[in-house]
């Protein structure tokens, strides 16, 4: 089981969170300007690399923040988690 | 753990979420509790509080803290009955059965507070002192904690 | 063979401690401190066991967990279905008998031991008791750690000062970011530990292996170690002179150890000195030894490598995670020079490999004749290395005999790896206290004990149990459902209705929130106004359905589905947080903070009014879909009419703890009228009656709210709300999408029943959509149904068919409204 390092509640668990998908992709400022095809990319397609990869965490269990974090897909190991409103490490 | 049986407490619980720097009161750092004149202020997340104090109190509290908050976003709201609590004595063990934090009494010290886990439940924990440690459950998951609880005890 | 117990000597056990015990029906002793196995050879019961396959004799090769034969049934104390003898710790009393293979689940109840989970944090975790464990703990524990110890024996030295030591406890299995598995088993209890550690060190040893040779598995066959520490550990000697074969000096070592330095008697075969050899001993003791493997299992399970050693002839290891470590024999420490030999030339069919799977040489041969390389092929077509001992002495020499036949040097491929658990764990020790009603957590609301005295049948809503119906004496529950509903029809119902998620939205943005989460604009509520609404997912789907009351301009109490009450408060937070952190909204699940009874029936004003209230009543003053703060028989309540029944029906919201007294006093209140407790099967019934749908029951994430005959709820304007956009993509457009529809029949159709136009008599047949809900409904006394049918609102009035093994329905199609079309009734 993972341990994972909730930026203000400090490691917990993974059985604490949520996994959130991939990080970083803003929902469309106007998504009536969207064709379908950039629709259906922005809903369903995410990037799926070997190596660092940036994701959402939910504390669910605790104390109910979303954060983002670096993670090692091909180990498992976080190289990061920030909060929010932190820039990208 | 002391064997007698686990009785709720009753107690006015208040949610408070406001940005931390308008509080009437200093602010708990992360997973810990502070005291506001003879309330329990737990850490919740980062602009959000429980209020813990006497039975019959919440409308007071309620009040002082909306009175405080006026002209400032913010949520002050009565969940004293959203939540039941009780004092485990002596129960760091018996906890440590369902529940992964670590409790080993050099790091979980008196006046933190944690929300986590006990076995598929979600609790807020608060060691308020050596011995007892408080435990708030939804009640619907009363019953199934305090048995876990129990059924840990007696094996 | 024989063996037998020495006058003296054995630094695990207790002469003055007798034990007595049973094995295979007969009456042996042995002392504390013995295991089944050493007491069995200090009885000279050096057999008794078969193999699993072939059913040739066999008996104890190791003394460790390593054992391939000797495994038994033990029924007293406590029941295990199968374990290997070597690690039986001896208790008066014990009852064992052979098991070849596979265990028996015992058809009566068995006496168990105490079964518990137990949490632990530690700087440093160490697997394994030795020297090189105790020296890991030691130091971990001098620069401050705090430091567990497991060994799986059940005789450890002493653990280091601030080190607590578990002897009886085995690394079962090793998880990311130094998560242990550990089982402790005594006589008295299984204790799973979950242990976090920070760093983990695997002082796991090794574990000597045997050598393949015709007649290898023959009972007297023992490796060398395994017969040094039952005459060191246990005071037993298993022969006067044993013969030997060997590839290293700890063979020649053990057998002088054995032979308490007596005259060198016997044959000793040493591949070191002698590279070939055909003499071997038939029968007698033979001791052997062929080298040591470093004992890997752990590491490898977490993704850790592996190098072949020349000159140790074994592997060690490679890489591995940054928090775990290797110590000692185990990281290719004291590990004696050996010759290579894996297996002796001759008679193939009688040199076994695998022991426990009976697989020999000439298996392995037979597998690489059929074309296969990878010994991961090899161990799939001869199951080597799959039984319950995981092939601890079979793995290494499976790769190096593969190796060597193919003549690819014995570097070329490694053992297979084993998973967790490493070692046989019964189901019930995994689930501990978590059993019957705890198996998983059972959510009761507050009226609960009300419903269970009086004799609910109850149903699993998600970890809710909700009452389903209340059978009176002699009902079924097709009677009770339809007494329950009748009374809503007719004069009133009570329904608990606690379990909805009730969430409070704080804040100077919360309309325009809401708003965007709902389909529905919820900006234009008046206070004091309720407004159902759908919130659907990003792709356009009927997410959940609820409905919102204002309670001021900057103010909303919102209620979710039973099912979905912690999955829209966490939409919510993840909008609010990762993408319009601007707007000023707080939510706060008050889901039980408010206990909800709902009554309906056309009398259910009549009740509220005997209750007692401060609320003017009238429909003028207290229109539908509106609410209202005020008492209820002394108690503060917000009363919301909204109706899932199509009746007069008040939702009664009050403090959790006020809950079962606000119910008793409805149903003395109702008494006169015939007031009716009824569950969720009644409740369904009557809202199917109406056509409204059951988000989760009639949609199943692929419906739209048009689909559902709701486009109305959706609004038109240029505003955004999650989903909208999806609701223009071309399949969501689609003219021949599924839509909901009534069906009546003569007979109930059984939900999920695939309909289509013409029955053909042949499957397949095309199918125009199913069955989503049926009811017999006690209203129309008839059975009712909805279904998602293609292109359904054209089909009104059509006849279509339920096609079912042994019949076939025909089910017209209509409106999903049964009762009541005009909506007269909600006013009462």
């Amino acid at each position: 089981m993972l341990l994972i390092r909730c930026p203000w509640c400090g490691p917990r668990d993974e059985i604490e969170f949520r996994y959130g998908g991939q990080a970083h992709i803003a929902y469309p400022a106007d998504p009536d300007a969207l064709s379908d095809a950039d629709w259906a990319d922005f809903l369903f397609m995410r990037d799926n690399p070997r190596g660092p990869f940036r994701e959402r965490w939910y504390h669910v269990h605790g104390c109910r923040r979303w954060f983002n974090a670096v993670r090692d897909t091909s180990t498992h190991r976080f190289v990061a988690t920030y909060r929010i409103d932190e820039e990208p490490v | 753990m002391t064997a007698e049986p686990l009785v709720p407490i009753d107690l006015a619980q208040i949610d408070v979420r406001v940005a931390p720097d308008l509080l009437p009161f200093a602010a708990p750092l992360e997973n810990g509790v502070t005291g506001w004149n003879d309330r329990d202020v737990l850490w919740l997340g980062p602009d959000e509080w429980l209020v813990v104090s006497e039975p019959q109190t919440a409308s007071t509290v309620a009040r002082e803290l909306h009175d405080a908050l006026a002209g400032h976003h913010h949520s002050v709201l009565d969940v004293s009955a959203n939540r039941i609590v009780f004092d485990l004595i002596d129960g760091l063990e018996v906890l440590s059965s369902g529940c992964g934090l670590d409790l080993h009494p050099t790091r979980w010290r008196p006046g933190m507070c944690a929300q986590t886990l006990f076995r598929k439940a979600q609790v807020i924990l608060h060691q308020r002192d050596e011995r007892t440690t408080r435990v708030f459950v939804r009640p619907s998951f009363e019953r199934d904690v305090i048995d876990r609880l129990a059924a840990t005890r007696v094996s | 063979m024989t063996a037998r117990r020495l006058p003296d000597g054995g630094s695990w056990i207790d002469r003055s401690r007798p034990l007595t015990f049973r094995f295979d029906g007969e009456e042996y002793e042995g002392f504390e401190g013995d295991t089944l196995a050493s007491a069995l050879l200090a009885n000279d019961v050096t057999g008794g066991f078969r193999s699993p396959i072939l059913g040739r004799p066999r008996g104890i090769m190791t003394a460790g967990p390593e054992e391939p034969n000797a495994f038994v049934e033990v029924s007293q104390p406590w029941f295990d279905p199968i374990v290997a003898a070597t690690m039986v710790e001896l208790v008066d009393g014990l009852v064992a008998e052979p098991r070849a293979g596979v265990g028996r689940l015992p058809s009566t109840r068995v006496p168990s031991r105490r079964a518990e989970h137990r949490h632990i944090s530690v700087e440093t975790l160490v697997v394994g008791g030795g020297l090189s464990g105790r020296t890991a703990a030691s130091a971990a524990a001098s620069r401050g750690d705090r430091v567990v110890l497991v060994d799986e024996r059940h005789r450890m030295n002493d653990a280091p000062d601030d080190v607590i030591g578990l002897p009886r406890t085995t690394a079962l299995g090793i998880y990311d970011d130094g998560y242990v598995i550990a089982l402790e088993s005594t006589p008295e209890l299984e204790r799973l530990w979950h242990v976090r550690a920070d760093h983990v060190v695997l002082a796991t040893g090794a574990t000597e292996r045997p050598i393949a040779f015709a007649g290898n598995d023959r009972p007297g066959v023992m490796l060398s170690t395994a017969a040094a520490v039952y005459r060191r550990h246990f005071g037993v000697k298993v022969d006067e002179a044993p013969a030997l074969i060997t590839t290293n000096d700890v063979g020649l070592v053990a057998r002088a150890m054995v032979m308490d330095g007596g005259p060198e008697e016997g044959p000793v075969i040493n591949f070191q000195i002698d590279p070939i050899s055909d003499e071997l001993p038939t029968d007698g003791s033979l001791l052997v030894s062929g080298g040591f493997n470093p004992n890997l299992t752990l590491w490898r399970a977490i993704g850790g490598t592996v190098e072949y050693h020349r000159r140790f002839a074994c592997f060690v290891p490679g890489k591995g995670p940054p928090w775990l470590k290797v110590a000692g024999m185990a990281n290719g420490e004291h590990i004696p020079d050996c010759a290579p030999v894996w297996y002796v030339d001759g008679e193939r069919t009688t040199a076994f490999v695998d022991l426990q799977r009976d697989q020999t040489v000439a298996d392995i041969a037979d597998a690489l004749d059929a074309g296969l390389t990878s010994v991961e092929h090899v161990k799939r077509a001869t199951y080597i290395g799959t039984a319950i001992d995981q092939g601890r002495t079979s793995g290494v020499l499976t790769a190096a005999i593969v190796n060597q036949m193919l003549g690819t040097g014995p570097d070329a491929q490694g053992p297979t790896s084993a998973r967790p658990p490493a070692v046989p764990v019964p189901y019930t020790t995994i689930a501990g206290p978590d059993r019957g009603d705890l198996l998983d957590p059972i959510r009761r609301t507050r009226i609960h004990p009300w419903h269970e005295e009086h004799s609910a049948v109850f149903e699993d809503v998600g970890q809710w149990k909700r009452p389903r119906y209340f059978p009176r004496t002699g009902e079924d529950m097709d009677a009770a459902v339809a007494r329950e509903c009748l009374a809503v029809r007719s004069a009133a119902g009570v329904l608990d209705a606690s379990t909805l998620g009730k969430i409070e939205v704080i804040g100077p943005d919360a309309a325009a929130f809401l708003d965007r989460m709902y389909t529905n604009r919820m900006s234009t509520l008046a206070v004091g106004s309720i407004r159902y609404g759908f919130m659907l997912g990003l792709d356009g789907m009927v997410a959940d359905d609820g409905v919102a009351m204002r309670l001021a301009d900057d103010r909303f109490f919102v209620t979710t589905t039973t099912g979905n009450a912690a999955m829209v408060l966490d939409r919510f937070e993840e909008w609010l947080q990762t993408e319009w952190p601007e707007l000023h909204v707080y939510c706060t699940s008050v889901t039980e903070q408010w206990a909800d009874v709902a009554i309906a029936g056309p009398k259910a004003r009549d009740v509220l009014g005997a209750l007692g209230t401060d609320l003017d009543l009238s429909p003028g003053a207290f229109p539908f879909m509106t609410f209202r703060d005020g008492a209820v028989a002394g108690i503060a309540a917000r009363v919301a009419r909204v109706s899932f029944t199509g009746e007069l029906s008040y939702e009664i919201l009050v403090d959790g703890r006020r809950a079962l007294e606000l119910w008793e006093a409805l149903l003395r209140a109702g008494n006169a009228i015939g007031i009716t407790p009824y569950g969720t099967e009644a409740m369904h019934a009557l809202r199917a009656e109406k056509g409204f749908v059951i988000v989760g029951q009639d949609t199943d994430g692929t419906v739209t709210p048009d689909d559902l005959g709701m486009g109305w709820i959706v609004r038109k304007d240029d505003s955004d709300f999650i989903g909208r956009r999806s609701l223009r993509r071309a399949d969501t457009s689609r003219s021949d999408r599924k839509q909901l529809v009534g069906l009546l029949s003569d007979h109930l159709l059984p939900e999920g029943a695939q309909l289509v136009e013409e029955d053909t008599g042949r499957t397949p047949m095309a199918t125009i959509g199913h069955v989503t809900s049926s009811y017999r409904s006690p209203s129309l006394d008839r059975p009712i149904a909805l279904a998602m049918v293609a292109r359904g609102r054209q089909r009104h009035g059509q006849t279509i068919l339920a096609p079912l093994p042994g019949s076939t329905i025909a089910a017209d199609v209509v409106s999903p409204v049964f009762y009541d079309p005009e909506g007269a009734r909600h006013d009462g």
